[in-house]
């Protein structure tokens, strides 16, 4: 087999929605693991004192940071509800609704990605 | 690893993985919420400090949200890792990585957030 062949064999085992939510969970996990560095790193700027934290948000409110905020609960709300799919395929009897699942936790991260843009969509356009 | 200490282990990892994740969604949306809804993005020491100065609600969220967030993200990679089937030395080294380092965020989250939390 290519070397294409056996990274896309092991990024994507079988072309269906399942396996596709089973990457995306992996892809999403590895982004926000990740995340947690850079995001205590601004937190610790803390033990700089009052004005030196502010300076450190201050830094983040730019439209790329904000692009990347919004893409981060993007990111959050898909591990979230599809982590939910997972538990309870997990614990409750219902590995028949897998489907159904699937696209319930979807919908929810569309919502949660619809309502952000309210409170986002300003800041990535530069909008006051 | 002795093989049925470490397949004990990967049950108790993998029902910690379930336990953190419930206690995440909770966490986090309280977290987004608190952050980008309630704070409207006006984020700063006084905001901050306001917030989870307001009782000791805020120091028990965080003493549990830091280690459980830690704990998932690093379990996660972990479980990854070992879908890949690394050699047990490899495994042993990615192992001592990966929970050395969460250890040290563990701390270096704990610390960054007692000047907000009102600590010294």
């Amino acid at each position: 087999m290519s070397a294409w062949g056996t990274m896309r064999r092991t990024l994507l085992p079988a072309r269906s929605a399942g396996s596709l939510s089973w990457l995306a969970h992996r892809l999403t996990g590895i982004a926000l693991a990740l995340y947690l560095v850079p995001h205590f790193v601004s937190i610790h700027s803390a033990l700089g004192g009052p004005a030196a934290f502010d300076r450190s948000l201050a830094a983040l409110r730019g439209p790329i940071f904000r692009a990347a905020e919004y893409l981060l609960v993007g990111a959050v709300a898909f591990h979230l509800f599809n982590g939910l799919r997972i538990i309870a395929i997990d614990f409750l009897n219902v590995t028949g609704q897998q489907r159904l699942l699937l696209w319930l936790a979807l919908a929810a991260t569309a919502a949660v990605l619809a309502a952000a843009s309210v409170l986002f969509l300003p800041g990535i356009l530069g909008l006051p | 690893m002795e093989p049925r200490r470490g397949r004990r282990t990967e049950v108790w990892n993998w029902l910690l993985q379930r336990v953190t994740g419930l206690f995440l969604a909770y966490a986090l949306a309280v977290h987004l919420w608190a952050v980008h809804v309630v704070s409207q993005d006006q984020l700063t020491w006084a905001t901050i400090t306001a917030r989870l100065r307001d009782g000791n609600a805020w120091t028990i969220y965080y003493s549990l949200f830091v280690p459980a967030v830690v704990y998932h993200a690093c379990n996660g990679l972990w479980g990854i890792a070992l879908d890949y089937g690394p050699a047990l030395r490899l495994r042993r080294w990615i192992g001592l990585g990966l929970w050395g380092g969460a250890t040290a965020l563990l701390i270096y989250g704990y610390y960054g957030l007692r000047p907000l939390l009102g600590g010294a």
